[in-house]
């Protein structure tokens, strides 16, 4: 028969407290964490609102920056090990830069680079990292942002049947799509705009 | 079956995994890690149910969970075995389901890789021989119909320890996660062996209040209740005979030496 040891028996002792837990209904278990998580959400609110310093520090922070995944990535690598056990290792010290990217000539345009291939060309992409954007960028049509391990965002415009998705994480060389004919790179790094070839040797020292 | 939902806990360790997933970028992963997690549980809860038994906790782990059943020890060997697959058969079923969203472009090929890796790796996980993994419950139900549960329960605490020795050694992976997962399974270990006679003891006195008739018979040549098996009504030959377990049992249990 079930239940022949109940629980009263001396072999699963409970303390009082814990017998109210367990007996308390599902909706009353999470209640105070709701009412937390409702308070916090008010209190950003209000400290957001109250002075326009607040809003704009919330501007600049919080609705231009990315969360910067790529970074606490290679940061919980190095202390932490890998995230998933299961997951290849991508070692920035080991992080070789071997794209030979065979071009016609490179035009500047505004802060990016139009690589120009003069055929349909299949991209792959310069440094591995996260895939934190895609879609429209003005100027620039349709954009994929890729946030490196080596703290340097690279925006790579104009691509055409991309299969990748977001919050992928690309490998070196990876494929990310082809190019008509010419392909706009923008280089990112620490609020600076890098020229392809200063990328590209920077990397290799 | 909303009460199933109350009993769903999830471990420390699995919120600490989780959190630094979301943070790290990889959510997509950790979102079909849960997903097979989920499953997987779901299929040992079903088979308890299915075989009328009620469910005290489900417990969520990183790589698979625990879940614990309200039934006695001397269950039939092959209903612990339905439980203990079932959650191999859910995520069998959940890889069927997969396979035709991928033939028929539901998911794309990323979301299919990523999916077809964790699922076989939990699987493999589980089928290891340590407790509480699912192999090592798979296991227990061979050994126990060939020993008796006394000396059954050394021998499988022996080939958890050696596994978990090995998997211990051989995993040379240098991750959190993995740290946490090794940390748990020798927790359990120690735990394993306190409880040893406590359990003995529960089997014993489980077995002389219920009086179930066990459809298997065995004879043992000397008198020794360490050699009481799962599934098997047992003769012991003495001095004046054939005498059942239940005598030694109520000798041992009941003062007045009723039954």
């Amino acid at each position: 028969m079930n239940g022949m040891f109940d629980e009263n028996d001396i072999t699963t002792i409970k303390s009082k407290a814990a017998k109210n837990k367990e007996e308390q209904s599902f909706i009353s278990k999470y209640f105070t964490k709701v009412l937390w998580s409702i308070i916090f959400v008010l209190a950003s609110l209000i400290f957001i609102n109250s002075s326009e310093n607040n809003y704009l520090l919330y501007k600049k922070e919080i609705l231009t920056k990315n969360f910067p995944y790529s970074k606490i990535n290679k940061w919980y690598k190095k202390y932490f090990g890998k995230v998933i056990e299961t997951e290849k290792k991508e070692d920035v010290a080991t992080m070789v830069f071997s794209n030979n990217l065979q071009y016609e000539k490179i035009e500047k345009v505004g802060d990016s680079e139009k690589i120009v291939f003069g055929q349909k060309t299949i991209v792959e992409s310069f440094a591995s990292g996260i895939v934190v954007f895609m879609g429209e960028k003005e100027n620039l049509g349709y954009t994929i942002i890729i946030q490196g391990v080596d703290d340097v965002d690279i925006w790579y415009s104009n691509i055409k049947n991309s299969s990748i998705k977001l919050y992928d994480y690309i490998e070196t060389n990876a494929v990310l799509g082809e190019v008509d004919d010419s392909l706009i790179v923008t280089i990112v790094k620490d609020n600076k705009y890098l020229g392809y070839e200063e990328y590209i040797n920077q990397t290799k020292d | 079956m909303k009460n199933i939902l109350t009993k769903l806990k999830i471990n420390f360790t699995t919120y600490l995994f989780f959190f630094s997933c979301f943070l790290t970028g990889y959510i997509k992963q950790a979102l079909i890690i849960f997903l097979i997690v989920l499953v997987h549980e779901f299929g040992h809860v079903t088979m308890a149910i299915l075989n009328s038994y009620k469910i005290n906790k489900i417990e969520l782990l990183p790589f698979g969970g625990v879940t614990t059943i309200d039934k006695p020890i001397n269950t039939p060997l092959a209903k612990e075995f339905k439980i203990a697959i079932g959650g191999f058969l859910f995520q069998f079923i959940l890889f069927i389901i997969f396979l035709l969203f991928y033939k028929f472009n539901i998911i794309d090929n990323s979301f299919w890789q990523i999916f077809i890796k964790y699922n076989f790796s939990i699987i493999l996980f589980n089928m290891i021989f340590i407790y509480p993994l699912d192999g090592f419950k798979i296991l227990s139900c061979f050994v126990e119909n060939f020993f008796g549960y006394y000396y059954a329960y050394s021998i499988l605490g022996i080939i958890s320890f050696v596994f978990l020795i090995l998997f211990f050694g051989l995993n040379t992976v240098f991750s959190l996660n993995n740290y946490l997962i090794l940390s748990f399974l020798i927790y359990k270990i120690f735990e394993y062996f306190k409880i040893k006679s406590k359990l003995y003891y529960r089997f014993l006195l489980e077995r002389y209040l219920r009086n179930v008739e066990y459809k298997k018979i065995q004879y043992e040549k000397s008198l020794n209740l360490k050699k009481l098996r799962k599934d098997y009504n047992h003769y012991f030959y003495v001095t004046k005979g054939v005498i059942n377990e239940r005598e030694v049992l109520a000798k041992k249990f009941d003062i007045s030496k009723r039954f």
